[in-house]
């Protein structure tokens, strides 16, 4: 009752700043929520002619295409496995830039800024071109390098043992840049009295970017990863998709979750089953995030989100 | 205080204001999308009743069909209701919808019944057989068509109409174009003559090994045979497939028939030594570089078509499809060769490719048969040519009856496989063989599937389909581009598609296509 009243007085207080939220809370509402209603879609026998709520309930049938199928497992563990290098590598990598861009001068951070950031606007259709120059048999750069080199060429595109590693450096090319930034600008933010303070009693640059740098920035780092885990189970369509160029044998090593799930009811076109995999997807998406935060509550308290 | 309460009052106002904006806007363009329709089909009744004809009521029909937009089509609407006015007294309003937005509009307005008289309708974009099933179409008896559409009758081959029948009864209008699928090779002619190759001696795609081979020799840089991943070269086997006795119900199901098979048993078409045998040629043609190295990822062949270095493109073969094809190489006509390797084979597919139903709701069914009467008139193709040429000296100028369209005229349909008989359209080129005989022949002279009229109810097996063309995906590539041994691969293959279900589809077809025989 008390914290009722509470909340009701803290509402009274900054009214005007509630009414400024309303319209993007109702779009957060819009479209966040109420397509979540859809979902009934998982269990369902749909067709046009009687809805979503009027057609028949299918249990859960829906789900059994994808549990069933001799693939699950190989898409399973590859979505799983690349996602967490993905995460892991880019993460290191991007604290690691980042801490380089804070050494730099205001100039130079500009440039290198620009140039990292750059990639991540470029959509996976045209890096998928950019790769394919690189690897393509006859004209690819890499190839050309290795036959004036007096190697044999490599046929990239037939073998999928290589494929983790180009799906790796492809992921980490496009998406460090954007991490970067965001570590460089929690760097802004710290102190600069606590740098001052540690050179004049002789620290290093490498002991200051320890013991202050990284321990401030690690709330945003762990926010970061938090949210990222919760996709781990959602691929990145594009990358998966355009980069490997719908290559059937390259499938045991880039087959992903999505990947697999568009090309098996491209064909079908059936809601229900498609929706049964996006629910899977969420749910397991849902339960890696309440999870990892788990963990991180059980390692340092004060580090976790909630 | 005051002002910080107008302050958010304003605010509320205005958000308020903006989102009643929002719908309002909804609201209206409904409005004015209604609006002409109705205003336009008051004026097209009362002009009709001027007509002198007094034997039928004045009418109006509706016809809908996807293509690209077109500016003057009210214009040509109008030009062609002045002929179909005087002959069968009804005006006509030609509603042209583009092809991604087509089946949803189309729905929506069956749904919610309204007035509309003919819809073209497919095997694919707005498909026929669930549009059925939903009661979308008004029957067309034989009676109807023997009064009012002999011409019909004369232009649609008989083998065909049962592709088109559902449970004995006909719910549309086929439009004729070359209803069967022949496959066969363009060639560049320089190259044939360069090589000697003797296109009668050609029976199979093992005679052309020597031929390949030479220019292969000849010129490394150049694609004697083109496959690529995503082209008709990849999945040529869809078209080839009935060369070598086999029909497919379609290219990841691997359920299939022989065509010569009274029995009709299904079969694994992967299974077949057939397509075993075919894999093994595109692999020994692969290795000897007459398909390009990098055919299972290759995505657009227009780079190597434009630059002339494509030798030959495997593609289903029409009496027209060497002119169409040689402008893309930048070549005339005459520069290029068709070889057939085999009959024209006909199915169910491959008829309902396109046709035009009768609304439900048309007030008036005959008066809509009697327009499809007019345009397959052999005699006079004049309606026929003014839908898809539009106005003549306006929209394009006619030599003989070869058509040439004025640049950005505001009417360019050329789509007569939609509306009627193809065969009665005016030619765009001089190269182009004449329709009369050589496509009513290629009718005739199809091979015609044994399962013409069966279609496949997926609901039983959707969980395999789906698994299955999944699998499909991931070895069809590289076995049917010749990358990979097929000695090696396609036991794998075939281990896995029995894994994803491929037994249980087999069976399950088999079970309907038997069921489906008992009912003929």
């Amino acid at each position: 009752m008390n914290s009722i009243s509470k909340e009701l007085k803290e509402f009274k207080k900054n009214k005007d700043l509630f009414f400024i939220g309303l319209p993007g809370m109702l779009a957060l509402f819009i479209v966040c929520y109420l397509p979540m209603f859809g979902l009934i879609i998982a269990f369902k026998r749909f067709n046009f002619d009687d809805g979503i709520l009027g057609s028949p309930w299918a249990g859960l049938d829906n789900f059994k295409f994808f549990f069933t199928s001799q693939d699950a497992f190989r898409v399973t563990r590859n979505t799983l496995l690349l996602n967490g290098t993905f995460i892991i590598l880019s993460f290191a990598a991007a604290v690691f830039v980042a801490l380089m861009l804070n050494e730099l001068n205001k100039r130079s951070v500009k440039v290198f800024q620009t140039v990292l950031f750059v990639p991540y606007f470029i959509s996976w259709i045209v890096v998928g071109y950019l790769v394919y120059g690189f690897l393509s048999f006859d004209y690819g750069v890499i190839n050309s390098i290795l036959k004036g080199l007096n190697m044999a060429p490599v046929d990239w595109y037939s073998d999928p043992k290589y494929w983790p590693v180009i799906l790796t450096a492809s992921y980490l090319w496009k998406n460090v840049g954007y991490l970067t930034i965001i570590f460089y600008t929690g760097m802004l933010g710290i102190d600069a009295s606590f740098y001052e303070a540690a050179s004049i009693d002789g620290a290093s640059k490498f002991q200051q970017a320890k013991a202050i740098t990284i321990p401030l920035i690690k709330p945003l780092v762990i926010l970061m990863l938090i949210l990222s885990i919760g996709k781990i189970f959602y691929s990145d369509f594009g990358l998966f998709f355009f980069v490997p160029r719908e290559v059937g044998a390259l499938l045991p090593t880039t087959d992903v979750i999505d990947t697999y799930v568009y090309r098996s009811l491209r064909v079908i076109g059936d809601l229900g089953m498609a929706s049964a995999a996006g629910f899977y997807q969420s749910i397991v998406g849902f339960l890696l995030v309440l999870g990892s935060n788990l963990f991180i509550r059980k390692v340092s308290k004060e580090n976790a989100v909630f | 205080m005051l002002s910080k309460k107008i302050k958010s009052l304003s605010l509320i106002l205005s958000s308020a204001l903006i989102l009643s904006m929002g719908l309002s806007a909804c609201g209206s363009s409904d409005k004015s999308a209604e609006a002409p329709g109705t205003s336009q089909a008051a004026s097209g009744t009362g002009t009709a009743a001027a007509s002198p004809d007094t034997q039928l009521e004045p009418y109006e029909i509706n016809w809908f069909f996807p293509n690209g937009a077109q500016a003057d089509v009210n214009l040509v609407a109008e030009e062609m209701s002045k002929i179909t006015k005087e002959k069968i007294n009804a005006a006509l309003k030609l509603t042209i919808l583009d092809w991604g937005s087509y089946a949803q509009n189309m729905q929506i307005k069956m749904a919610a019944s309204e007035p509309m008289d003919l819809v073209w309708t497919d095997g694919g974009t707005l498909p026929y057989l669930p549009l059925v099933n939903k009661g979308a179409f008004t029957e067309i008896t034989d009676d109807m068509l023997k009064q009012y559409g002999p011409n019909i009758l004369k232009g649609v081959p008989e083998t065909a109409w049962p592709a088109a029948k559902v449970n004995g009864k006909l719910y549309a209008i086929i439009n004729t174009q070359v209803l069967g699928r022949t496959p066969g090779i363009l060639f560049q002619k320089k190259y044939v003559d360069q090589f000697g190759l003797d296109l009668n001696s050609v029976k199979k795609l093992e005679d052309l090994t020597a031929f390949y081979e030479k220019v292969h020799a000849a010129d490394p840089a150049l694609v004697p045979f083109e496959v690529a991943q995503s082209n008709s070269g990849g999945i040529f086997f869809n078209e080839y497939s009935s060369t070598l006795g086999i029909e497919l119900l379609g290219r990841q199901n691997p359920a299939a028939v022989y065509i010569s098979d009274d029995s009709t048993k299904v079969m694994n078409y992967f299974e077949a030594p057939e397509t075993k045998e075919y894999l093994k040629l595109m692999h020994e043609w692969y290795l000897k570089g007459i398909i390009k190295k990098e055919a299972p990822m290759l995505k657009d062949v227009t780079p190597d078509q434009k630059a002339g270095k494509t030798v030959s493109i495997p593609t289903v073969v029409n009496p027209d499809t060497a002119a169409n094809v040689s402008s893309k190489l930048g070549l005339k006509a005459e520069e290029m060769v068709a070889l057939t390797l085999s009959k024209t084979f006909m199915n169910t597919a491959s008829i309902i490719a396109t046709m035009t139903g009768i609304s439900k709701t048309s007030k008036n069914p005959e008066r809509c048969i009697m327009l499809y009467n007019l345009l397959y008139d052999e005699k006079d193709t004049k309606l026929f040519n003014m839908m898809n040429y539009g106005i003549e000296g306006k929209h394009y100028t006619l030599a003989g009856d070869v058509a040439t369209f004025t640049q950005n005229s505001g009417y360019m349909l050329a789509s007569g496989w939609e509306n009627g008989n193809m065969f009665n359209s005016y030619r765009q080129s001089e190269a182009q063989p004449e329709w009369y005989p050589v496509g009513p022949d290629m009718n005739k002279n199809a091979t015609v599937s044994k399962l013409l009229g069966f279609n496949l109810d997926p609901e039983p097996i959707k969980n395999e389909l789906a698994q299955v063309a999944s699998v499909v995906d991931e070895f069809y590539g590289g076995l049917f581009t010749g990358a990979v041994d097929p000695e090696t691969t396609l036991p794998k293959f075939l281990e896995k598609l029995k894994g994803a279900g491929s037994e249980k589809i087999i069976a399950e077809v088999q079970k309907q296509i038997d069921g489906w025989k008992t009912t003929r």
